[in-house]
């Protein structure tokens, strides 16, 4: 009984995100902004002039981390700024709120790299050597990159959530992640049929001790006492 | 105050010992003395981290609140831990300047006394950012217990990356210097000493703390 | 042989933080005394009695006196030690005795890197007790004016 109301009350939350988040679509807009013009930016300032993969792994990180900075941290912000987390405080669990938010950050996460990578790919030129490991890249990386940013973007909300607060407290936690995926990446567009997965299994690793100790952590950020 | 006199013997003796007694190093000459006071300042940062850290989940845990000010304490131990990260970089970057030619070369060593620096600069920046928040304590703890968890996980890239990366000089360098009897007592009482001077500070800072509550609970009060 | 005469001053500023130390451990005393005292509102004042003052700074000469014996005698033994030691040095770190002017030329360059170091470890060790010292004399403040309470 209990299992199956939380994970209804999961999904409603969900339902709940989806529809307030594109009904004015703020932040997807923005992160999607954000990194569409930074590769429009980058491919003009480069006018033609080939990069090594090494360097297209780094930009594409990088760009990735940004809009991520300017997009994830929204969806807790938005709850302080419009008054509805006293009302979610009270109605709903600590648990499935940090469910249904972390959830709705992966979907969008992935959203956004499904969209900025065959554009990155068609303005920078990017080779791509061995596709699987690529794509496995990307979907842990940005597993690992939504799921940090979920519990950080919850303590910063607490403070008020602005400028570049946010950017400051994620950049130490998430250049472990960062390293290993630019590695990662690298690997993967300049070597063919490169099929190790170390890399791939400490990012899933470090995802799932993250939504693990976030889970242990919610209650003392989100209740008040 | 009995570490304060350990550390009153134990500290002058390590830099007698650093720069009288020992032998200077077979290929690094004169400048191995700074290894001395190096490996100590990185290792007491180390700790300070982790005491921090300490002190927070035990914050966290105490629902009944029998020990008071668990977070000044963290709070200040953070404190000493910046200041001994920021004396590890000054001194690793002259060493590197005296031995190999540059300031700072990203080795791994290095890359994650970096990422300490940053984990404590984004701690104080969200805690002055939290200063007018009831809830501050607790999101400062958790926020600790976080990067935590993330240094190990940076720790273990090392080995992982290191086969990509050029070889740290210093930590190479270190496996051929630490052979003799000499050189291992006086790292040995170097290392003891500037953990003790850790602690006292961190006991001195404690008491500022206590005392400093007190004043403002009678200010309250009156 | 300029380069020795900057060693030995250098090593003796070293050996004169036991000076700032022994300032430190007056203030410590201090701190003790107001240890025993409860942080409380209800204590006698002992600490400003006449006579407990008096013999309390008598101790403290006393400590100060034993530092300035242990600083004279360490500053000797050093001043020994460094007028020796080039010998030293060439021998262990076993220089090649065939050309005696590479040896002079690496012993001074090796000089300049132990000024080097020597000044970086002084400036660390001045900084950290000059702030032992403010924290002390914060805690010595404060410490009496919750007293005066």
């Amino acid at each position: 009984m209990e299992a199956s109301a939380s994970i209804k009350s999961v999904v409603s939350n969900l339902k709940k995100e989806f529809t307030i988040e594109f009904r004015n679509r703020f932040a997807v807009n923005v992160a999607l902004s954000f990194a569409a013009i930074s590769t429009i930016a980058i491919s003009l300032a480069l006018g033609g002039i080939p990069i090594s993969p090494k360097m297209k792994a780094v930009l594409f990180w990088i760009i990735m981390f940004f809009s991520a900075m300017n997009g994830l941290s929204h969806i807790f912000t938005r709850e302080e700024e419009e008054g509805t987390s006293l009302f979610l405080r009270l109605n709903v669990t600590p648990e499935s709120i940090l469910s249904s938010k972390l959830i709705f950050n992966i979907i969008i996460f992935l959203l956004l790299q499904i969209i900025i990578t065959p554009l990155y790919i068609f303005f920078l030129q990017v080779e791509i050597k061995s596709i699987i490991p690529f794509l496995l890249t990307l979907f842990t990386g940005g597993l690992s990159l939504a799921s940090i940013t979920t519990i950080l973007a919850a303590i910063v909300a607490k403070a008020g959530g602005k400028g570049s607060l946010f950017t400051i407290i994620s950049f130490p936690l998430v250049l472990p992640v960062l390293w290993i995926v630019i590695n990662s990446t690298f690997i993967s567009l300049d070597k063919q049929n490169y099929y190790q997965y170390n890399n791939l299994l400490f990012l899933l690793a470090f995802s799932a001790t993250i939504i693990a100790v976030s889970f242990l952590l919610f209650k003392y950020i989100w209740l008040e006492e | 105050m009995k570490i304060a006199m350990l550390v009153y013997i134990l500290m002058p003796l390590s830099i007698i010992l650093a720069f009288l007694w020992v032998p200077p190093a077979q290929f690094l000459g004169e400048a191995s003395r700074i290894l001395y006071f190096h490996v100590p300042v990185a290792m007491v940062s180390v700790i300070a981290f982790f005491v921090s850290g300490i002190y927070s989940i035990i914050y966290l845990y105490d629902k009944e609140k029998k020990y008071k000010l668990l977070e000044e304490k963290s709070f200040n131990s953070a404190r000493i831990g910046i200041l001994f990260t920021i004396l590890t970089i000054i001194t690793g970057s002259i060493w590197a300047k005296i031995s190999w030619g540059t300031y700072w070369n990203w080795d791994p060593r290095e890359s994650s006394i970096i990422i300490l620096l940053l984990i404590y600069l984004a701690y104080f920046s969200l805690r002055s950012a939290l200063s007018n928040n009831s809830n501050k304590n607790m999101l400062t703890s958790t926020y600790l217990i976080f990067a935590m968890i993330v240094v190990p996980f940076f720790v273990f890239i090392i080995p992982r990356v290191y086969p990509s990366l050029h070889p740290d000089p210093i930590i190479n360098a270190n496996r051929e210097i630490n052979l003799e009897e000499k050189m291992r007592l006086t790292l040995l009482i170097s290392v003891i000493s500037f953990t003790m001077l850790f602690f006292y500070i961190f006991n001195l800072t404690n008491k500022l703390s206590i005392i400093t509550d007190k004043i403002e609970e009678k200010n309250y009060e009156e | 042989m300029k380069n020795k005469y900057i060693i030995s001053l250098l090593t003796l500023l070293f050996i004169s933080n036991i000076n700032i130390i022994s300032a430190i451990d007056i203030i410590d005393h201090f701190n003790r005394h107001t240890d025993k005292i409860d942080y409380s509102l209800s204590h006698s004042a002992h600490f400003y009695n006449d006579s407990a003052e008096k013999h309390f700074t008598l101790k403290l000469l006393k400590n100060h006196r034993y530092c300035n014996i242990i600083y004279k005698s360490i500053t000797s033994i050093y001043i020994k030690n460094i007028l020796f030691a080039d010998e030293k040095r060439t021998k262990t770190q076993g220089l090649n005795n065939e050309n005696p002017e590479i040896n002079s030329n690496e012993i001074e360059y090796q000089n300049t890197v132990l000024i080097k170091v020597m000044i970086i470890v002084l400036i660390i060790w001045f900084g950290l007790s000059l702030y032992l010292l403010y924290l002390h004399r914060k805690i010595s403040k404060l410490g009496k004016a919750i007293d005066e309470c």
